[in-house]
C-alpha cells in the first residue's frame, strides 16, 4: 500500500463517517423540533421506492414503459407478491423465476 | 462478532437494552434479511474491486477502502478518479461528500429512533448506516420497534459480506466478463418492495409513496449521480406533512 493513497481512503473514509453521525450529533444537542420528528416519518417511504423503481423502469438512461422491458412486466407481478405475501424469499423467488421465463419466452 | 457485542451491552447502561432481543435473536432475525440484499450487492462489490484493479489500486487499497469507507457508491466513484492518481485528491474529496450527503437524510430519519442511546453507541450506529442497512431498519422499526442489536447484526452482516465480496473480487476478477450478466441486480428492488410495505397502510402514506415515486424516477433521469434517492425522501417528507397537517385543521373546523 501506497502511504498517500492510504491517506486519501482514510480521509473519504473520515468524511463519509461525518456524513453518517452529523444527524445525530446536531440533533443530540439542539433537540429535535416537532415539525422534523413528523416530517422524517415520511422519509423512508421515499427512500424505499427510489430504491426500487429507476431499476425497474429506466435502461439506458431513458424511461422504458414497454412490454420489452422485462424487470417492468416482471416488477409489476413480483410488487403484487410482495404486497400478498409480505415474505422476502417468496417475493425474490417468484420474482427472478418471472425474469427468467420472460427471457426464456423472448417477448 | 458475539465478543464485541457483549462488551459493547457490560459497558452501556441498563435501560438502553429494555425490551431488547438478545445477540442470538438478532443474528437468527437479521441474517435472513441481510442475504437476498448482499446477493444483490455482490455484482456492485465485484464490479468495484475489477475496476479498482484495472485503475492500479493494490488489494490491499481496495479492501482498506471497502473497510474504512463501507459506501458501495462512493468507493465505485473513487477508483475512477484514483486511476488518474493522487493529483484529483480536492475532487475525491468533495465527491465523496456530495455522494454520501444522503446519509444526512437517513441519519434525521433514524435520529427519534436512537436518540435514548448513549453516545458511544449512536456512534456505532452511525459507522453501519448504509442504504441496505437504513431500509432494512426502519422497516423493523415501523413492524416491531427499532432493536439495537438488530441494527448492529444487519451492519456487520453487510459490513462483513462487502469485505468479503471485495475481496473475491480481488481474487477472481479477471475471471468474470460482467457481474450484472445474470438478473441478479433484479433482487434488490424486489426485496425492497416487500420492505416498503408496512409504510402504505395509511392513505397518507400511500400518496407519500406516491410523490416520491414520481421525484425518484425523475431525478434519477435527468439529475447526475445519487441524488434522486435525497430527493425522493424529502419529497414523500414534504407531502406526508402537508397531507397530515390538512386532515389535522379539518378536524380542527369542525
Amino acid at each position: 500500500m501506497r502511504a498517500e493513497f492510504v491517506l486519501l481512503i482514510l480521509a473519504m473514509g473520515a468524511i463519509t463517517y461525518a456524513t453518517r453521525v452529523t444527524s445525530f450529533a446536531v440533533l443530540r444537542l439542539t433537540g429535535m423540533p416537532a415539525w422534523l420528528r413528523r416530517a422524517v416519518r415520511y422519509v423512508p417511504v421515499g427512500v424505499l421506492v427510489a430504491l426500487i423503481l429507476p431499476t425497474l423502469l429506466i435502461q439506458d438512461d431513458r424511461l422504458a414503459l414497454h412490454l420489452g422491458n422485462h424487470y417492468l412486466i416482471a416488477g409489476v407481478f413480483t410488487a403484487f407478491v410482495a404486497w400478498k405475501t409480505k415474505n422476502v424469499a417468496v417475493t425474490v423467488g417468484l420474482g427472478l423465476a418471472a425474469v427468467f421465463a420472460l427471457a426464456f419466452i423472448g417477448l | 462478532m458475539t465478543n464485541h457485542q457483549t462488551t459493547t451491552d457490560s459497558t452501556a447502561p441498563r435501560a438502553e437494552n429494555s425490551g431488547d432481543i438478545s445477540s442470538t435473536e438478532a443474528l437468527k432475525e437479521a441474517a435472513p434479511a441481510v442475504f437476498p440484499i448482499m446477493l444483490g450487492i455482490v455484482p456492485f462489490g465485484l464490479a468495484y474491486a475489477i475496476v479498482g484493479r484495472a485503475a492500479g489500486l493494490t488489494a490491499g487499497e481496495l479492501l482498506l477502502m471497502s473497510a474504512a469507507v463501507f459506501a458501495g457508491a462512493s468507493q465505485m466513484i473513487a477508483v475512477s478518479i484514483l486511476s488518474e492518481g493522487v493529483t484529483a485528491a480536492g475532487v475525491l474529496m468533495v465527491a465523496t461528500l456530495l455522494v454520501n450527503l444522503r446519509h444526512v437524510l437517513m441519519g434525521a430519519t433514524l435520529a427519534p429512533h436512537v436518540e435514548r442511546f448513549s453516545m458511544p453507541r449512536q456512534a456505532l450506529i452511525a459507522f453501519f448506516m448504509i442504504d441496505e442497512s437504513f431500509a432494512l431498519t426502519i422497516n423493523r422499526a415501523e413492524r416491531a420497534g427499532f432493536s439495537f442489536r438488530y441494527y448492529l447484526a444487519v451492519g456487520l452482516l453487510f459490513f462483513c459480506g462487502w469485505f468479503t465480496v471485495t475481496g473475491v473480487g480481488i481474487a477472481i476478477g479477471g475471471l468474470i466478463e460482467d457481474p450484472f450478466a445474470l438478473p441478479i441486480e433484479f433482487v434488490m428492488p424486489a426485496t425492497f418492495m416487500v420492505l416498503v410495505v408496512p409504510f402504505l397502510r395509511t392513505s397518507t402514506g400511500r400518496a407519500a409513496a406516491a410523490v416520491g415515486a414520481i421525484a425518484a424516477v425523475l431525478g434519477a433521469l435527468y439529475i447526475e449521480g445519487h441524488w434522486y434517492i435525497a430527493i425522493a425522501g424529502v419529497a414523500s417528507a414534504v407531502t406526508g406533512t402537508l397531507l397530515e397537517t390538512y386532515h389535522e385543521r379539518r378536524s380542527d373546523a369542525r
